[in-house]
């Protein structure tokens, strides 16, 4: 798949002074040369790592925004709910192109990589820039993004 | 090793020859927060790592079984500080002899594609946590496979954890009072005296067992050398494992039959089921290849349930060519309005069931309803390529390969029901489609 446009990437400009909240934030610009490599491989597991790649971008969907709305909570960020609006409008246009894909659409997955690099770019400079300075190293949880998901159920190593 | 350190501190190898899975797997191992990995792209540089470096955690990752001989290597001939580091593979395969292979040459756990964090940081942490003894005999070095003490077991205790005079005892202390045993499973001629147990006792054991009941070759030799009583615990404890695959079966024709589950909800609630059915099956496979008095047994019972998994092979087809079908004219209709590319969608969903139809016996051993479901379909995909509706999604060699395959596999279907005797019965045809 070639792509037209260069690839956006996480620049230091991008940062929000919060250092979990900007490896999220570089984890989301990963989606899309990753996506783009296995899209380009003849690799006999490419469903997989197709399929894998989209679970974690649920997983990222789901604790980076855990992640950004548990601390703009914990200190009364006033535009908290209007920031939820748009995580679960972002949340829902992903879930939307996967749960497509999955229904056959296989070409949709394409677009994926790009979509979410222009969307967190837009996300940081427009809504995240507003709580700069607000959350901090000290306010935002720290912990690997996997760990604020749901504890997974106990199941079987074999 | 205790794993009381945070993930950041523990350092771990990983080994991948793939360039788009090594990437793909490194951004994974560094999201759960493994904060030190080095990188091998192949098994020798691994080899030279081990020889000078210690880890903590050894991951692998691929689709070949080479990574067999490295953990052979750490597991027999490595340095004593490597030789006990929990050793993870990450694999798309879950075939029972891969997994077999992997636990008789020690492996520490399996961590199946498609990945999510949550999984591998659930494996990882199990593999550094793994609370199994440590075992070191001439014929197997590893973890313990056997993952569970059976309350029923008889036979000499030679665990570390069974304690020092352990090593000694050969002969039970005492039998609980003769019962039937407490298994529904026929059990097949041989000793009657097999150690009897409460029905609780079995059930209780049915229910925490599942997948973690590996039988491990230090229990075989003493099964081997101790003679009927032993024998028949062990027959016991295989049965359950058995009676637990026939479970799982029922389970997931359930799950199948739902009429209220939407096939997404059932493709993710067969998932781990399905997984844990395949390594069941494996076991009852390799009960069949003891060559002992209870082989035949368990020869049977592997067949039994790899009709019954025939069965849930023609139920996920039934329902998949139903949808299909369904979704289809729609297209066909224009009662949808995203009906582009819908030729190449149909097509590809036929690719899928057309794997599963190739193993069920192909189009002959398919019902005549689910054989003229197939029909429509491949009529509805060249309907729907003759109207371009595959524009943009494929070009124009692969539309040309779509419309051939189609074209084949319709005439195919046609023809099959053309030459259907009348006489032969959907029961009869359903009953062929179900035989392994």
């Amino acid at each position: 798949m070639a792509s037209p446009e260069p690839m956006l990437e996480w620049t230091e400009d991008l940062s929000v002074g919060v250092d979990s909240i900007d490896e999220d934030h570089q984890a989301f610009f990963r989606v899309e040369p990753m996506l783009e490599e296995i899209l380009a491989s003849s690799d006999s597991a490419r469903s997989m790592l197709i399929e894998s790649v989209l679970n974690i971008l649920e997983e990222y969907v789901e604790g980076h925004f855990l992640r950004e709305q548990q601390a703009l909570a914990a200190i009364d960020f006033p535009g908290l709910a209007v920031h939820i609006k748009a995580h679960d409008k972002f949340a829902e246009k992903v879930r939307a192109i996967i749960k497509d894909y999955r229904q056959g659409n296989l070409a949709v997955v394409e677009s994926l990589g790009p979509l979410i690099s222009d969307w967190i770019t837009n996300h940081i400079k427009t809504m995240d820039r507003q709580y700069l300075g607000l959350l901090t190293n000290e306010n935002v949880d720290k912990r690997p993004l996997v760990c604020l998901l749901d504890d997974p159920e106990d199941d079987l190593e074999f | 090793m205790s794993h009381s350190r945070p993930l950041k501190e523990i350092s771990c190898l990983f080994i991948c020859s793939t360039r788009e899975m090594r990437n793909l797997l490194a951004r994974v191992i560094q999201q759960v927060g493994i904060g030190n990995v080095q990188e091998a792209r192949d098994l020798d540089l691994a080899k030279q790592l081990v020889r000078t470096n210690n880890f903590d955690l050894i991951i692998w990752a691929g689709s070949d079984q080479d990574y067999l001989d490295l953990l052979r290597h750490i597991r027999y001939e490595a340095r004593e500080n490597i030789r006990k580091t929990p050793f993870l593979c990450v694999t798309s395969r879950s075939d029972m002899n891969f997994l077999i292979e992997g636990r008789d040459a020690g492996i520490t756990g399996f961590l199946t594609m498609p990945l999510t964090l949550r999984d591998t940081l659930r494996k990882v942490n199990a593999a550094l946590d793994d609370p199994r003894e440590f075992v070191l005999t001439p014929s197997y070095v590893g973890p313990t496979r056997r993952r569970k003490t059976l309350q029923e077991y008889f036979g000499p205790r030679r665990r570390a954890e069974d304690g020092p005079t352990s090593q000694l005892q050969t002969t039970p202390t005492a039998l609980p009072a003769a019962s039937e045993p407490a298994i529904a499973i026929k059990a097949p001629q041989g000793p009657t005296d097999r150690p009897p147990g409460s029905q609780e006792t079995l059930i209780n054991i049915l229910e925490d067992q599942l997948l973690s009941d590996w039988q491990d070759d230090e229990d075989e030799e003493a099964v081997e050398a101790n003679g009927p009583i032993k024998h028949s615990a062990n027959f016991r404890r295989r049965a359950q494992v058995v009676r637990e695959a026939f479970r799982l079966v029922t389970h997931i024709n359930e799950i199948l039959l739902d009429p209220n589950g939407s096939p997404e909800s059932s493709k993710s609630r067969i998932s781990e089921p399905f997984n844990r059915l395949l390594n069941l099956m494996a076991l009852v496979q390799a009960y069949g290849k003891n060559n002992d008095e209870d082989s035949d047994f368990f020869k049977e019972k592997y067949k039994e349930i790899m009709n019954s998994m025939s069965n849930i092979s023609a139920n996920l087809l039934a329902g998949g060519l139903e949808r299909t079908l369904h979704q289809s004219q729609k297209m066909v209709n224009d009662e949808t309005s995203s009906s582009l590319g819908g030729a190449y969608k149909t097509y590809s969903k036929m690719s899928e069931y057309e794997a599963l139809i190739g193993l069920l016996g192909g189009y002959p051993s398919l019902t005549t309803a689910m054989l003229d479901q197939v029909k429509q379909i491949w009529e509805n995909v060249l309907l729907l390529a003759e109207r371009g509706d595959s524009l943009g999604v494929l070009d124009g060699t692969d539309e040309k390969k779509m419309r051939q395959v189609a074209s084949e596999r319709l005439v195919s279907a046609q023809t099959i029901l053309r030459e259907r005797p009348a006489a032969d019965s959907q029961n009869a045809v359903l009953q062929k489609m179900r035989q392994p």
